[in-house]
């Protein structure tokens, strides 16, 4: 999931949707990202060496922004929030994913039953 | 869209420019990161030691971790761009033609700018190379709406105390005599006040610079400290310079230093090759206090604002201007900021650089469309390969990249044959504008200012050419109809050569109005005759007293007796040469027997003054009639007496007005005092007056072989209006470019809509319609654009020309002459750019373009 993309290429990794949804509802720093989704789920247990490159990818090619700014304990940090763009790839990989996840759920689920 | 694009620009600009901020930011994320794992842990109720530990260990090794953090920009982007450059740089070799037609236009465009840019900033703008220039000011003196920039020794001793100030100096630019090996030349020298360089945070690169010390008149060895330039020049650098002599005005000066390489004195346009202590050479003049003619320059206190200073030495200036006699209203002392330097070369051009900084980006702007047209139509010729390029999977935002990375190829490589032009431009304008009164010495050495303006420009220029052309490509290949997309580019074109017009008109009004004020100025009278006039000037300081007098007679002599000279006299000031010494109410200018009749200024009454009036010193004066106007306006002038500097003369004679000062200023007052001679002889001749030079210079030589010449010259009374005749003709050039490059422009686009309409056209010829019906109809197009473009231009030009109305003369900046023969020219070309297409589609055989339809 760490591994950078291919440039040029409009799909993203999971990780990415991830952090593009939490950064869709509010500005957030690395650490506070890394929080939420492991409070969301224990499931997601986000390693740095995977949270902090994406974060950089995601801005370098543009849907994210960063500036620094002062955490809620009063410490200098990073704060990420979504460009335009990455606000409507958001939409589009989310409408992608859930796609995808009925159209597998559909192939799994007589397995189940 | 806009801030998304910002965005990528910033994030571009970061990727490939600020590796050492990302580290940092990385590294300072991560250990935000740590110390919040670790807090956590605390709160968790992990003992603080220990929860350092663990939280160490959960991360890792952080060096790694910044590493690939940072890795995510490089894979992007330098990637990318590298591949981007390289199928850019192959896309541009394939179409030779259309890459040597961009990088041409583009190159002469950005030369333009930057040779302009580089007099602009040298003169303008760049700070002078001393300590904290922004807190230099300027003590400066207005006469209601006239500023005068030298003051008196009063006036600096007045506001030299001020507790606004860490100090004042005093200074002056003067051509001085120096003689080395025998030989004597004029040089660019400068008097400074031992205060100068340690008050402007100079010092020297060899030995030091002057000190108070040097400048008591009670000091030893006169000192003197050389620039860089003319140490090379001069005395090849040598390292053992300091403790040498050198020969200034017949005095052995010790030099004591070498100024560094950037200092050329204070005023951009003049140089500083020689620096002497200011009491060593301007001892006389000091004593004086009535002369204006030092540069006051001080510099503001820390946390002292530019009008405290103001305020302050307003008063300690009135306390020594106050004089009941003096008519007319007082002078007011105006304080100016002075870090980018001072002085009449900059006071000159400063507007007329404006208005070619101007004339120049506009011309680029041009240039600008014409390429985007271009691309635009190269476009849809690359619609296959786009085509192909997002069938195998490329984002439109890649394209987007690519096609952007092409124009700014095409202006890089514009940019820097651009420098090549400039390099060799910039020098000639400077020299061009050194032929008016000012000769004007830049230091033109291409440095990082004029570097990085062009390094802007060109990016800007390859982002504003590239952008509509490339977004477009990307529409196209979006909606796959090719008549709607052919209508969009029709539509941006058509845009694109109206806006060509438009500032077509601007640059094309602006060059009529400066040339018809040209014409205008050429026809003043400047109250004498300007033709057939020869000028020597030399100095005469070996010649004091009677050996002066015995050497003027001797040359009078000899000049009158050459054959083809009319009259000879000597004089001062010549007009349209300047005003030497000036006072509150007129300027005055000594001169010999016959000056009245060789310059040909007319006798109104009384008698003109001869050689007795000055050898015997008699205290008479002729004035001129607007001095006798000012103050004898009831009386008859003749046998009045007149405070002249102290010295009351009586007035002998009143001569009509002549304009000393330039064309533009009205005629100066003048007072006119007997003087055997000052070393400048004014030489009337019935020949050419060039022929006679060389025997001018042999009599000199003959009578006395040891006086340096400054200048033989026939009298240029044009150099007065080199600015405007620089001004007015670069205009003019730029001008004719721009209209060219626009009728190009237009002609393209019609070309190709008369290509793209053969089909129809035939159609309508099959059906009866004449060939004179459809040149018509393809000349219509070319008018239509263009008068679109004249309603635009023509209210912008209005606007703009306001701007340096006081450059004008006599023209108003709406002449509606001017603007008729602008637009009917602009007419009258683009009909032509039309006409060429227009008889092509009315060539065509309508059976041939309906069999191939």
């Amino acid at each position: 999931m760490g591994r950078p993309q291919q440039p040029g290429s409009d799909s993203i990794g999971t990780l990415d949707l991830l952090i593009l949804s939490c950064l869709a509802r509010e500005q957030m720093h690395g650490f506070g990202i890394a929080e939420y989704l492991h409070s969301a789920s224990d499931a997601f247990h986000v390693e740095e060496g995977s949270l902090y490159p994406a974060l950089h990818r995601l801005e370098s090619q543009g849907w994210i922004d960063s500036a620094w700014g002062v955490s809620e304990n009063n410490r200098r940090a990073r704060f990420y929030k979504l460009t335009p763009r990455g606000r409507k790839q958001v939409s589009v990989e989310v409408s992608h994913w859930r796609r995808m996840v009925e159209a597998v759920n559909r192939v799994i689920d007589p397995l189940e039953s | 869209m806009l801030r998304q694009l910002c965005i990528d620009v910033r994030v571009r600009l970061t990727a490939l420019f600020a590796r050492r901020r990302i580290y940092s930011r990385a590294d300072e994320e991560l250990k935000f990161h740590l110390a919040m794992r670790e807090q956590r842990l605390i709160e968790a109720g992990v003992p603080p030691g220990e929860a350092h530990e663990r939280a160490r260990r959960a991360m890792g090794n952080p060096t790694l971790l910044t590493e690939q953090t940072v890795d995510s920009w490089r894979y992007t982007f330098v990637d990318t761009l590298i591949q981007d450059v390289r199928y850019g740089l192959r896309t541009l070799r394939k179409n030779p033609g259309f890459t040597a037609t961009a990088v041409l236009s583009l190159a002469l465009g950005i030369g333009a700018n930057t040779a302009i840019f580089s007099l602009f900033d040298a003169l303008l703008f760049r700070p002078l190379p001393v300590a904290s220039p922004e807190e230099l000011v300027l003590a400066t003196q207005r006469f209601a709406d006239r500023q005068f920039l030298m003051l008196g020794n009063r006036h600096r001793e007045a506001l030299a105390g001020s507790e606004t100030l860490v100090g004042l100096c005093a200074s002056r630019h003067s051509q001085i005599r120096a003689t080395a090996a025998g030989d004597s030349q004029f040089v660019d020298g400068m008097l400074a006040s031992g205060n100068c360089f340690s008050l402007l945070g100079v010092s020297a690169i060899r030995g030091r610079m002057i000190t108070e010390a040097d400048d008591q008149p009670s000091a030893g060895q006169p000192v003197a400290v050389l620039s860089y330039r003319y140490w090379q020049s001069r005395f090849g650098a040598d390292e053992n310079i300091i403790g040498q002599s050198i020969t200034v005005e017949d005095r052995p000066f010790a030099i004591v230093g070498v100024a560094p390489r950037g200092f050329m004195g204070l005023e951009p346009g003049k140089s500083a090759d020689i620096i002497l202590p200011l009491n060593i050479q301007g001892g006389p003049l000091l004593a004086n206090p009535n002369v204006f003619w030092l540069r006051l320059l001080g510099r503001r206190k820390h946390g002292v604002s530019l009008e405290q200073v103001q305020a302050d030495l307003a008063v300690r200036f009135a306390r020594v201007e106050r004089n009941p006699k003096a008519k007319g209203p007082p002078a007011r002392l105006e304080v100016v900021p002075a870090g980018s330097g001072f002085g009449d070369a900059r006071t000159e051009f400063a507007l007329p650089l404006r208005i070619l900084m101007g004339a120049v980006a506009l011309v680029l702007l041009i240039a600008c469309m014409n390429l985007a047209s271009l691309l635009l139509a190269r476009a849809s010729g690359r619609r296959q390969e786009i085509n192909l390029r997002v069938a195998l999977g490329a984002g439109s935002g890649r394209i987007v990249r690519q096609l952007l990375t092409e124009s700014m190829l095409l202006s890089t490589i514009g940019g820097l044959v651009a420098l090549g032009i400039a390099w060799v431009a910039s020098p000639l304008l400077a020299q061009s504008m050194s032929r008016g009164r000012t000769p004007i010495v830049l230091d033109l050495a291409p440095e990082w200012r004029t570097l990085a303006f062009t390094a802007a420009v060109s990016l800007l220029t390859g982002l504003l050419f590239g952008i509509v052309p490339a977004l477009r490509a990307v529409r196209q290949w979006n909606t796959h109809h090719g008549s709607r997309i052919k209508t969009g580019s029709r539509r941006w074109s058509g845009a694109l050569i109206i806006s060509q017009v438009a500032l077509c008109v601007i640059v094309l009004a602006s060059a009529g109005l400066l040339l018809e004020s040209l014409r205008k100025l050429q026809q003043v009278d400047a109250g004498f005759r300007k033709d057939h006039l020869l000028v020597l000037s030399m100095r005469l300081d070996k010649y004091q007293g009677p050996a002066a007098i015995r050497l003027h007679q001797e040359l009078y002599q000899r000049f009158t007796a050459l054959p083809g000279v009319e009259s000879v006299t000597t004089f001062s000031d010549l007009p349209l040469g300047g005003v030497n010494v000036t006072t509150n109410d007129f300027s005055i200018n000594t001169v010999g027997e016959r000056f009245f009749e060789t310059m040909g200024i007319p006798l109104l009454t009384g008698r003109t003054l001869n050689e007795q009036d000055a050898l015997n010193r008699r205290p008479v004066a002729v004035i001129s009639e607007s001095v006798a106007h000012h103050f004898f306006p009831d009386r008859d002038p003749l046998g009045q007496y007149l405070d002249v500097m102290g010295t009351d003369r009586e007035v002998i004679g009143v001569v009509k007005d002549a304009r000393y000062r330039s064309l533009r200023l009205p005629a100066e007052p003048m007072v006119y005092a007997p003087a055997v001679s000052s070393g400048s002889y004014a030489i009337r001749t019935t020949v050419d007056p060039a022929t006679l030079a060389s025997a001018v210079r042999r009599e000199l030589r003959e009578a006395a072989s040891d006086i340096p010449i400054w200048s033989l010259n026939t009298l240029d009374a044009d150099a007065t209006l080199a600015r405007e005749r620089i001004v007015s003709n670069l205009c003019s050039w730029f001008g004719g470019f721009a209209l060219l490059i626009a009728s190009v422009g237009l002609y393209g686009r019609l070309s190709y809509a008369v290509t793209e309409r053969t089909g129809e056209i035939g159609v309508r010829m099959a059906l009866g319609a004449g060939q004179g019906q459809v040149t018509w109809m393809v000349l219509r197009d070319a008018l239509i654009l263009t008068i679109c473009g004249i309603t635009i231009g023509v209210p912008l030009a209005l606007a703009s020309t306001q701007v340096f109305r006081s450059l004008l003369f006599e023209v108003r900046a709406s002449d509606a002459a001017t603007f008729a023969v602008i637009l009917a020219g602009i007419v009258g070309v683009t009909s032509i750019a039309g006409y060429i297409p227009a008889r092509r589609a009315a060539s065509v055989d309508p059976v041939i373009a309906l069999r191939t339809e």
